[in-house]
């Protein structure tokens, strides 16, 4: 049941026309956006400024830094399963320098030595094998989705060190460090949040847009092939003063 | 004799009509030289597309550098023309609303393209407030279709991750001017459109002129 509405899900936007998001349940998808909404103006957004307030810049950086790091090996796996070896070598021997010499992460002297941050996920690496994108979903507290990215909950949370610690470490430090990681993400999330809530007329259908166009920029390591700029053609002027059939 | 003479004077009159081919032939091609030339030498006046982003970043840095200063007001006076020699803002705004322009009347569309061009401006007003060490980094350029090119920019941060700025740009008239942004990745032309689209369909005309002239006054 669960492979046949995948199916149908992933085999819908075959006759999509471009630029277009598949999102067959955009009613229920509407109603999870504006949960999330509620629940980020009620307690992340608090928790995160309260966080920006009370922690300076140089303190948040080896946070992020910190919790970055133990989620590294996620990169490093999709990089191979990718088929980029000089890149997952490069980026393992990141995660080995900062998990040392960055005394288990908090620092980052890696990124000085060469050994820049990549981002990589199982959502990509589904991509990058021809699988589609599936339909859009807003997955309560997780946020936006699409079916392709769904494996990743899994795959991610299977490649990130704190899950393992979690078996070794008390949860009267597992529970906090675990908020703390989220506050960590929405902290830094801060200023596209802003950018929504101000520029966005609808909301809902312009995270939709932004999160779909980054996503396969993360795909293509930042490189898009032309189509991602969308294609206009049907709207721009031939020449000055004569204008396409489309538009008389 | 009179053969060779003969042979001869029809030498001649071939070598004068070779001779005033050549010379139309020459003529022909001096004045085809001289519009090219004059087509390179006008082509050559118009900024290229790399100089235009180079001097908008100027601006935008000078700017920033006197927000305080400047308040919201003064950045707007400051960024208005920038942002108008800048942008083709009369196309972008028809692009920004995409397949609706069609159905808008001429005062619709003309109404449409001021309150936009208002928007576009007072979200760099808005957004550009302040200076903490940024600066902006040429880094590549790639000819597209339909006279189209794009800059690729990065947008340098001191203490966090650059952003990459991609700005298409398309010749007019005008020259060069540009027609969207992309930011790491994410479209500006795009969000609007699909946004504008979603709004125009649901509640129609007014409301998405009227929600845009609200952003302008929350930008303030």
């Amino acid at each position: 049941m669960v492979l046949a509405l995948s199916g149908a899900l992933l085999g819908g936007c075959a006759s999509l026309p471009a630029g277009q998001v598949y999102d067959p349940a955009e009613k229920v998808n509407r109603v999870s956006y504006s949960f999330n909404s509620v629940v980020d103006r009620l307690i992340l957004s608090p928790l995160s400024k309260g966080y920006v307030a009370v922690t300076p810049k140089q303190g948040r950086i080896l946070v992020s830094n910190f919790f970055d790091n133990s989620r590294y090996i996620g990169t490093v796996l999709n990089d191979f399963l990718q088929a980029k070896g000089k890149q997952g070598v490069a980026d393992l021997g990141r995660f080995l320098i900062n998990s040392t010499l960055g005394v288990a992460g908090l620092f980052d002297p890696a990124t000085p030595m060469g050994l820049e941050k990549h981002q990589e996920d199982f959502g990509q690496t589904l991509a990058v094998w021809g699988a589609p994108a599936g339909a859009y979903m807003v997955l309560p507290i997780l946020g936006p989705d699409t079916v392709r990215n769904t494996p990743d909950l899994a795959v991610s949370t299977l490649t990130d060190g704190l899950f393992y610690a979690g078996f070794f470490v008390a949860s009267s430090v597992m529970i906090p460090l675990s908020i703390l990681s989220t506050v960590d993400l929405r902290s830094r999330a801060s200023d596209a949040i802003r950018f929504v809530n101000e520029s966005a007329l609808d909301p809902y259908v312009f995270t939709r847009e932004a999160w779909m166009q980054h996503r396969n920029y993360l795909i293509y390591d930042g490189h898009p092939p032309e189509p991602v700029y969308p294609d206009f053609e049907d709207d721009l002027p031939d020449d000055e003063g004569t204008i396409r059939k489309s538009d008389r | 004799m009179k053969v060779e003479e003969q042979t001869i004077k029809k030498m001649n009159h071939r070598t004068d009509t070779l001779r005033l081919g050549v010379i139309a032939g020459l003529t022909v091609l001096m004045f085809a030289m001289t519009g090219a030339l004059a087509q390179a030498a006008a082509i050559e006046a118009t900024e290229k597309p790399a100089v235009v982003i180079q001097h908008f970043h100027a601006a935008l840095l000078t700017v920033m550098k006197q927000a305080d200063r400047l308040g919201f007001q003064g950045r707007y006076a400051k960024l208005e023309p920038e942002i108008r020699h800048t942008y083709d803002l009369p196309l972008v705004a028809r692009l920004s609303i995409g397949r609706g322009w069609r159905h808008l009347s001429a005062g619709q569309r003309q109404q449409f393209v001021d309150v936009f061009s208002r928007l576009v401006i007072a979200t760099y007003a808005n957004r550009f407030d302040g200076y903490s060490g940024e600066s902006f980094k040429y880094t590549s350029e790639q000819p597209l279709s339909h006279h189209r090119i794009v800059i690729h920019t990065l947008l340098v941060r001191p203490d966090d991750d650059a952003v990459q700025l991609d700005y298409i740009l398309r010749r007019s008239h005008r020259g060069w001017r540009v027609i969207n942004v992309i930011a790491d990745g994410v479209s500006d032309l795009a969000l609007k459109r699909a946004d504008y689209a979603s709004v125009l369909k649901v509640q129609g005309f007014h409301a998405l002129i009227n929600k845009l002239k609200v952003k302008i006054a929350q930008y303030r």
